[in-house]
């Protein structure tokens, strides 16, 4: 896979995104505050989002543990959940 | 249908049932901007316009209502930038200038030259020309960054390139309102210096205090309690604001100062805990501006309007196409770049603002024609450009040659979940 590039968005939050080893470009929008949107960029234009979906942090606890392998034993990922639960709580 | 009572017996009651009118029809029209996802900025303007004392509904009278709205206004302008302030750190803002002041100077010299043009065209003073410039090179970031949301277009590779520039026009305006500021008060030369020297000043040792002790400033209003936090930043602005415009620097830049040297955890709590005070006072600024624009004059100028927004709809795509492509984006990123970057809205409603309550009180001749083609542009635009970026967006041709599968057309099927 290519490098992960970090891009700040002033006002926004920052993108992070890199080239799959398949080709596809794949990205993350971080904004601040707590929601994260997966981007995938198009075949045909690699810079222009084509898909695009806004993770809770539920979500993204959700996908950080399916990731993380072996699913649910790898601490870290427990962490993560357990960070998202704080932040949630405190809305 | 004046809704007024009786002028001889003003009282309480009066204000308040106008108000309630004004922000209930405000409401209404709210709601409408919803429903076809646009921005609520035009709707607000025309709404102004309907409701003075020339529009088709004029609930508003000349003596009572007025007055609150007036304050209201100002408040909105305050909190309208506070609010922009807020949104960047120091660091991040002078990093933007470093890296793209190329972008941002042509986006000054292409956008601005038109106003300016125009107004000379017209005979009109250099005053009017300096306001109309910078009403013509002011970008709507509030309009850009919700289509930018709406469309997912956030995470575009070119998005970088368009907030740049967004970022360097509000530089820009750090220095270019306390310099309209000092020529709108019709001060002498060396007045105008000291007044904009001043400005810059603070600008400076704003930066340099952020910067060199970050946090200093935000644990002056910091406060565990959200109620208590509202009230010292919202008085802080204020009171930076007000010292300012007594200093006659600009009161909005002031407050643009204060959100700037906040940055961090205060920062966003302020942020959300201002957002609804911010909306409500910027509607009722909208509204203030067409309150006093009587719509008759708007027929007169559109022609002009038009052209003006036809000439700046080019020069900013030219602007941002140029931008994008200095930051290595293929052509149809340009292009979606330049687009994104053309929706004109709050920020040359507060340099009109500025502009035509200098020529009501006197202090300037103004063109009575200046008001009426400022929120004939504005509306052109505030509509226009986001709706351009969409047309951009779903538009299979434009998007280049494999656009042929069918799934490209739901890509954002419900746009107006992002507010």
């Amino acid at each position: 896979m290519g490098d992960v590039e970090q891009t700040p968005l002033p006002g926004v939050g920052v993108r992070y995104d890199f080239r799959t080893e398949a080709g596809r470009r794949l990205g993350l929008v971080v904004h601040r505050g707590e929601s994260v949107e997966l981007v995938v960029y198009a075949e045909d234009d690699p810079d222009r989002v084509s898909e695009s979906l806004k993770l809770d942090p539920r979500d993204v606890a959700a996908l950080v543990e399916l990731l993380a392998t072996p699913p649910g034993n790898d601490p870290d990922a427990r962490t993560h959940h357990r960070v998202w639960r704080l932040t949630e709580d405190r809305r | 249908m004046m809704l007024a009572v009786a002028p001889a017996e003003h009282s309480h009651g009066d204000t308040l049932l106008q108000l309630g009118v004004v922000l209930f029809g405000l409401g209404l029209v709210g709601l409408l901007a919803h429903r076809v996802n646009l921005s609520p900025v035009p709707l607000y303007l025309l709404a102004g316009l309907a409701f003075g004392e020339h529009g088709l509904l004029p609930l508003v009278d000349g003596e009572s209502g007025t007055t609150f709205i007036e304050v209201g206004a100002e408040l909105g302008a305050v909190l309208l930038l506070l609010s922009l302030g807020l949104e960047y750190a120091p660091d991040e803002l002078l990093a933007e200038l470093r890296g793209h002041l190329g972008p941002g100077v042509v986006d000054l010299l292409l956008n601005a030259a038109p106003g300016v043009a125009l107004a000379l065209l017209l005979g009109w003073s250099p005053v009017a020309a300096v306001a109309l410039g910078g009403i013509t090179y002011m970008t709507s970031s509030g309009i850009v960054a919700k289509t930018l949301a709406d469309l997912g277009h956030l995470g575009n590779r070119e998005t970088p390139a368009v907030i740049a520039v967004l970022v360097l026009e509000d530089l820009a305006m750090a220095v270019y309102l306390p310099v309209l500021t000092a020529l709108l008060a019709g001060l002498g030369l060396y007045a105008a210096t000291a007044s904009v020297g001043l400005a810059l000043a603070a600008v400076v040792a704003v930066f340099v205090i952020a910067i060199r002790f970050p946090g200093v400033l935000a644990r002056l209003v910091f406060a565990p309690d959200d109620e208590v936090l509202l009230l010292r930043v919202l008085g802080l602005a204020l009171l930076i604001a007000g010292l300012a415009a007594q200093a006659n620097v600009s009161a909005t830049v002031g407050a643009f100062l204060v959100g700037v040297s906040l940055s961090g955890p205060v920062a966003e709590s302020a942020t959300q805990l201002l957002r609804p005070l911010r909306d409500l006072f910027a509607a009722v600024f909208f509204v203030f501006f067409g309150l006093r624009i009587d719509p008759g004059e708007i027929p007169g100028v559109l022609g002009m309007a038009v052209g003006l927004a036809a000439v700046t709809t080019i020069t900013k795509i030219a602007t941002g196409a140029w931008a994008a492509r200095r930051a290595g984006i293929a052509r149809a990123g340009q292009l979606r770049a330049g687009v994104a970057l053309v929706p004109r809205g709050e920020f040359s409603i507060v340099i009109a603002g500025l502009t035509t309550a200098a020529g009501a009180s006197g202090t300037i001749a103004l063109d009575p024609r200046f008001g009426p083609l400022v929120a004939a542009y504005v509306l052109l635009l505030a509509v226009l450009g986001p709706l351009l970026a969409r047309l951009l967006d779903v538009h299979p041709g434009i998007r280049g040659k494999h656009s042929l599968r069918p799934a490209e057309h739901g890509d954002h099927p419900h746009p107006a979940q992002h507010e």
